[in-house]
């Protein structure tokens, strides 16, 4: 986030170890580890996470915590999510969501909790380097370093009336009092709905010595799905942010947010294959879905969906010459490694191709795409968010 | 338009339509009655046209994250898949379901009422190489579009799906 100033960053999960060693060179410039993956699989993560050696932060997910759900539904990684936070969290987290009056008191705590959890994760989480080491044909190292900043914990909310932004706020300031000689970026973690009328304010409660940079983080923001008024919205928070000079770190994104780096966003990271977006409050866990990246219209489709799309289109149009799709078959033959090595080459061209254009060049590119395919007979327009991400760019083109 | 716009919007019976209409309406109680108001409805019709001594036949049958309403298998070779995509309404939702099914069925239809097969668009459904199927009634279906021969078909989920069809014809 500090050193690569348009990074890459991917969210780890360890189901998909091999694919973070076999493209750990190239393809990302570091990682987002969940803390309910640190947490639940400490040890295997330490020692994958540390021997691959490269830039990570650990993102508290504390926003489960004052997620409304059954209490039967809790799963482990939650309850080792509050177990970091403190026994304040704990304790009432098993039986009811958390609320704002439970976390003011102990603010200082819990931020102290969370920021020594990821100040020691390298320390604590070193048992299987050995074997990692082995794995990934490294050398073990007597030391590890630490992550590459600190994140405070962090919570929803909808507005500055909204008493979980004066929470959010206060476990930030708590945490500069931390951070020793680490950096720290707090999330800025807010609903669609935030009223622009408070983003100035918004600005100025972050313009605080203390934070290193930001991390914006809009909940559940379904770039192809949402209103261009919405994404414009956030445009311009990312523009207004920017005038701080601070590194911006978008922290759930697709390709809208890759073009958001046009306007001062700087890293922005996704999962792999998943995690364009992210509803923080979501608790339940699933199966994943065979999806295919189709790269003119940057964003996923289920496999099947897009087989469909590219047998009406032709792949001339659609086609992809990225290694993974060079041997020409149906995308519902692809395996799930494959979609995910297609998925990171693409956006691999994407960034480069991003890197290399202005904005306004970028935004021509879609709209010839929509254009396009308004030539092929479609019982529904399957690039209208194309024309949303135009509208919500074009001003700053 | 009061009375068509009735039939277009929700299933309802015969007494409500002619009701809405004040008597107006010009299809008779019979008439009513007649026309499928339940996409189950459309399925009796539409077997019609693929009859057992030809085909076996599987409902509700799974294709990646959905579910093909009709799957037919030639009896002789097997070789011929027939997938038919069933609508009351929202026609162009059973448009892009029946275009997907292509990757599996050698022939890919789109079976709708006769009051809604009215209003749909049959251009894109002849480009997209698919076929229309109208149920006039409850017990009368017939082939208004040919469906045009998939160059898509995907051998592989193919096979599986027809040796589906056939095996669960045989438990």
């Amino acid at each position: 986030m500090f050193d690569s100033n348009l990074g890459h960053y991917l969210t780890y999960h360890h189901v998909s170890q091999a694919f973070f060693r076999r493209y750990r060179q190239q393809y990302y410039d570091g990682l987002i580890i969940p803390l309910s993956v640190a947490c639940v699989f400490r040890q295997g993560t330490g020692g994958f996470v540390l021997t691959l050696q490269k830039e990570y932060a650990i993102d508290p997910r504390s926003p489960i915590l004052q997620a409304d759900f059954e209490r039967q539904s809790i799963r482990r990684a939650h309850l080792e999510i509050a177990e970091v936070h403190g026994p304040a969290v704990s304790q009432i987290f098993v039986s009811r969501p958390l609320r704002p009056a439970d976390v003011s008191p102990v603010a200082a705590d819990i931020a102290a909790r969370v920021l020594s959890f990821q100040k020691e994760f390298a320390q604590q989480s070193a048992e299987k380097v050995d074997k990692y080491a082995t794995l990934l044909g490294e050398e073990v190292q007597s030391q590890y370093a630490g992550p590459h900043f600190l994140i405070p914990p962090y919570f929803r909310s909808s507005g500055q009336n909204d008493p979980w932004y004066a929470v959010s706020l206060g476990l930030a300031r708590a945490s500069v009092r931390e951070k020793q000689d680490y950096r720290l970026a707090p999330v800025l973690h807010i609903t669609p709905g935030f009223p622009e009328n408070e983003f100035q304010q918004l600005a100025r409660d972050y313009d605080d010595h203390g934070f290193d940079g930001l991390i914006l983080f809009v909940n559940d923001l379904q770039e192809y799905v949402a209103p261009a008024t919405t994404l414009a919205k956030y445009a311009r928070l990312v523009s207004l942010l920017r005038g701080q000079g601070k590194p911006l770190f978008g922290l759930f994104g697709g390709y809208f947010t890759l073009l958001l780096r046009k306007i001062g966003l700087g890293c922005f990271s996704n999962a792999v294959g998943y995690g364009e977006y992210r509803d923080s409050g979501y608790h339940v866990g699933g199966q994943a879905v065979k999806r295919y990246y189709i790269p003119k219209l940057h964003r996923y489709f289920t496999d099947t969906d897009a087989e469909t799309l590219q047998n009406i289109v032709g792949a001339r149009l659609f086609g992809c010459t990225c290694p993974a799709c060079r041997r020409r078959r149906p995308l519902t033959d692809y395996t799930s490694q494959e979609l995910l090595d297609h998925f990171l080459n693409t956006r691999l061209t994407e960034i480069q191709q991003a890197g290399a254009s202005d904005l306004s060049d970028l935004l021509d590119q879609l709209d010839d795409t929509r254009e396009t395919l308004e030539n092929y007979p479609m019982p529904f327009d399957p690039c209208s968010h194309l024309h949303r991400w135009v509208d919500a760019l074009r001003p700053f083109a | 338009m009061c009375w068509l716009y009735y039939l277009w919007t929700i299933p309802i019976r015969a007494e409500q339509i002619l009701a809405a209409t004040e008597g107006e309406s010009t299809l008779n109680k019979q008439t009513i009655s007649s026309l499928p108001l339940r996409e189950d409805e459309l399925r009796v019709p539409v077997q019609k046209l693929f009859p057992p001594e030809q085909y076996f036949c599987k409902t509700e049958v799974p294709f990646g994250l959905k579910r093909i309403d009709m799957l037919f298998t030639q009896r002789s070779n097997g070789q011929e898949i027939v997938a038919v995509e069933l609508k009351l309404r929202k026609w162009k939702k059973a448009v892009w379901q029946a275009a997907s099914n292509r990757q599996i069925a050698t022939y890919s239809y789109v079976a709708l009422p006769s009051r809604c097969a009215a209003v749909v668009d049959r251009q894109l459904i002849d480009a997209l190489g698919l076929g229309l199927i109208v149920a006039d009634t409850k017990e009368q279906a017939r082939i208004a579009l040919p469906a045009k021969r998939s160059r898509y078909v995907n051998k592989r989920i193919a096979k599986e799906i027809s040796n589906l069809v056939a095996g669960y014809q045989h438990v």
